[in-house]
């Protein structure tokens, strides 16, 4: 989607900040935010790749003001109620509860006999790869020439805004992967194949690239790349 | 990290709260699940295992070919695994060239090597710069590079994780495996810093 969260080369945020000595959490809402996910993204509850949506449809002002872990929480609380898993309405009213000091039941009176538990630190050492086999022949060869697709989406994509309508050359080439632009809206994995991106930052920055510029990576699935022709027929193609 | 709130809670803290209390009732959620996650990511999966991984790259040519071709294989040789680092790809820096690792569309970042990403890796600040100016980014973290080094960017925008594998430091020749890997850091293996020379640590 053509939003806030898609800012490579966006200018304005400012110095790096590095914390030394910085802790994987700061806060028990982080640890609790993140089990939530983790768990419930464990269990097939939604995709990784409709987690991301939901974080970019958070709002672009909310986006942008609130943290990692807040983004987490949020993209879980839409896609909780938008499974029926929970219920909007019972939810708000829960936090009413929690905001007003009514005791919640202790976790000690939880059922827990540990089983998924061990599934979920099964799924964490597991993974869940993104390679698909299909059969399907490349379109693009290494060291092959190509543009990125230049328009904007309004869906789920990859393709950051920075690296639209830019050319660049296929270095590597990582077989068939889930498409998450088609995963993201449940339409399924539909997978395509992927290729590593080598992107001259010249081309992409123009005379605001670094003197002493070198190149920019991306990963990138055939649906976004064009074969690079001879000038202004690329443009046309991509529109079909 | 206490439990205890003499201050009224936050609006986030009470949204986390809930969402978990509700899940607990469903049967999608139980402490020792919520146990189970925070303690992988806050003790088990981190930057010692990235480490393990460059120290062994510096000592065994037979390894760091392995880890060129297949990275996701043979970092797995040395136990580590999992969601994030399903498909893994290892850059190398080398006095020519300088890699470093960004995703500028969220946080991606190699779990199973380096844990969950410091908060500077998930800032707007690095996201969006790095890509554009990172010889000033670098400069940032300390890290100057000479003119002719070839600066190569990493946006993982696909499921592919990168690691920097660091240059190994001068004077190290006689160093083990393990009191090398003491020298990898975090940074080094995202690509903004070196790995620590050993009269730094």
């Amino acid at each position: 989607m053509n939003g806030a969260h898609d800012v490579g080369g966006v200018l304005g945020f400012g110095p790096v900040v590095s914390e030394s000595d910085e802790s994987v959490f700061s806060a028990d809402w982080e640890r609790q935010a993140f089990a939530i996910a983790i768990a419930s993204l464990c269990q097939g509850v939604a995709a990784a790749d409709e987690n991301r949506n939901a974080i970019e449809r958070m709002g672009n002002v909310a986006y942008l003001s609130t943290s990692y872990y807040e983004h987490w929480l949020v993209a879980m609380e839409k896609l909780l109620v938008q499974k029926g898993i929970i219920d909007e309405a019972e939810r708000v009213e829960r936090v009413r509860a929690v905001l007003s000091g009514r005791p919640l039941p202790s976790p000690e009176s939880v059922p827990d006999d540990g089983e998924l538990a061990r599934t979920v630190r099964d799924a964490i050492a597991t993974g869940g790869p993104s390679l698909r086999e299909t059969g399907a022949t490349p379109k693009f060869a290494i060291g092959d020439e190509v543009v990125t697709t230049p328009w904007i989406s309004r869906t789920h994509t990859r393709l950051p805004g920075y690296a639209r309508g830019k050319r660049g050359t296929i270095i590597a080439y990582h077989g068939s992967h889930v498409l998450p632009d088609s995963r993201a809206h449940l339409r399924g994995e539909n997978p395509e194949p992927l290729y590593t991106v080598r992107f001259d930052a010249h081309d992409l920055w123009g005379e605001e690239a670094e003197a002493q510029a070198g190149c920019v990576h991306l990963d990138l699935w055939e649906s976004y790349l064009i074969e690079q022709m001879s000038d202004g027929e690329n443009l046309e193609n991509s529109r079909s | 990290m206490s439990g205890h709130h003499p201050e009224p809670m936050s609006e986030v803290e009470a949204r986390a709260r809930a969402l978990e209390s509700l899940l607990y009732e469903k049967g999608l959620l139980t402490p020792s699940a919520v146990d189970a996650v925070v303690n992988a990511f806050e003790h088990e999966i981190g930057p010692l295992n990235g480490a393990k991984v460059v120290a062994r790259a510096w000592v065994d040519p037979e390894y760091r070919a392995r880890l060129q071709s297949n990275a996701a294989a043979a970092i797995a040789e040395l136990g580590f695994a999992g969601t994030q680092g399903e498909h893994m790809v290892a850059v190398e820096n080398t006095p020519e060239v300088h890699n470093v690792v960004v995703c500028t569309l969220c946080s991606c970042y190699p779990w199973p090597v380096l844990g969950l990403p410091p908060k500077w890796y998930k800032d707007l600040a690095y996201r969006s710069r790095v890509v554009l100016e990172p010889r000033a980014v670098l400069k940032e973290f300390g890290t100057e590079l000479p003119d002719e080094v070839d600066v190569r960017v990493w946006d993982s925008s696909a499921e592919i994780r990168y690691l920097v594998i660091p240059e190994r430091p001068a004077g190290t020749e006689d160093m083990t495996e393990e009191q090398l890997a003491g020298l990898v850091t975090r940074d080094s293996m995202i690509g903004v810093a070196p790995a620590l020379v050993p009269d730094r640590r």
